[in-house]
């Protein structure tokens, strides 16, 4: 094969490119369990803010369509919280991580990951998806900072500037809804080390979801 | 999550090399999938993208191994396909920039999409170079 003499686009230009990590159905609704899509296909306004932000996207495979394809039922944290569903994250992580690596190794910055506050997997406080996706980042060396969220209205409107579209630093996750009853031992640790950390930690402004099921 | 009282689908797909998102075409494409009740599905990067380089500035050619990853990558994404279109979806076609038709390995790359395309969906993949969008569309 011939080799490329394309310009490498993330350092020829003056500055750093930066990439957002965006879940699959802020640019495409099709994927959303039904009645639960907020546009006819792209929700235009986040898009739009994340461009105007100057940030390039990745859009992220929808875990739940992957697992359960287009007719599935709308699901809860605990339907999604099986080694089944786990599983099946790991198989598309491993294809996410070396690709967010490759853009890493060209330059790019990564900003951050724009997510559905309520989803069951994308939820940025609480996501099973999110959750599996920051743990295997972290695994991998690729620190993520900053999160936003679709926030949980009717329209799902992404007003830049909002509080409610910002979730903030993904430190501060739960990671577990606070009803959820279907954790393993291990996840039962985590969350009682993560709240014993919120509670000696600094106050950090964090918009937590107020209903969790879809 | 906020259900709505009425299925705000359309039911219409395009699908997008990884790269659009990466140029000025992107505002564009956003405005005319809302505008034409779209959802965007960004196709993985592509073996040949983003490569290491030789200390001369040329970009190393992918293994075996990355080829293969990308057609397993590009399977899941047509299988993803197949599932929308025997639910009734519509596959709108693939927006593609003009840089990816300008490499050897960027045309291979297209004809490997369009490969698994027609071999995943039964149907030959329409694509468009862009800025070119079809301003009217076949329901």
């Amino acid at each position: 094969m011939t080799p490329s003499t394309e310009a490498n686009p993330a350092t020829s230009g003056e500055t750093p490119r930066r990439l957002l990590i965006v879940s699959h159905c802020v640019l495409n609704q099709n994927a959303v369990v039904q009645p639960l899509a907020r546009s006819a296909g792209v929700m235009r306004s986040a898009a739009e803010w994340a461009l105007d932000a100057g940030y390039e996207i990745f859009q992220l495979p929808c875990p739940e369509f992957r697992f359960a394809g287009p007719h599935r039922a709308g699901a809860s944290f605990d339907d999604y919280n099986t080694t089944a569903f786990h599983s099946s994250n790991a198989r598309l992580l491993d294809s996410v991580i070396r690709h967010l690596l490759r853009y890493r190794e060209a330059g790019y910055e990564i900003v951050g990951g724009l997510h559905v506050q309520g989803s069951p997997a994308c939820d940025p406080d609480t996501g099973n998806w999110v959750t599996d996706l920051l743990d295997a980042a972290a695994a991998a060396g690729i620190e993520i900072r900053q999160l936003w969220q679709l926030p949980q209205t009717a329209t799902g409107e992404f007003r830049s500037g909002d509080s409610q579209v910002s979730f903030g630093d993904p430190a501060t996750r739960r990671c577990y809804p606070d009803d959820a009853t279907s954790l393993t031992p291990a996840q039962a640790e985590r969350r009682a080390a993560l709240a014993a950390t919120r509670i000696i930690g600094p106050t950090l402004p964090v918009n937590r979801t107020g209903a969790r099921h879809a | 999550m906020p259900e709505t009282e009425v299925d705000l689908r359309r039911w219409r797909i395009l699908l997008l090399s990884h790269d659009v998102f990466t140029t000025p075409q992107a505002g564009p494409v956003v405005d005319w999938a809302a505008r034409h009740d779209a959802g965007l599905y960004q196709l993985p990067l592509p073996a040949h993208a983003l490569r290491p380089r030789t200390p001369a500035g040329r970009s190393i050619p992918p293994r075996v191994a990355e080829l293969r990853e990308e057609e397993a990558g590009l399977g899941a994404v047509f299988a993803d396909i197949a599932s929308y279109l025997s639910a009734g979806y519509h596959l709108l076609g693939l927006a593609i920039t003009a840089t990816t038709t300008r490499t050897a390995a960027g045309r291979a790359w297209l004809q490997r999409v369009r490969r698994l395309a027609a071999e995943t969906t039964g149907q030959e993949l329409t694509t468009w170079v862009l800025p070119a969008l079809p301003e009217t569309l076949q329901p």
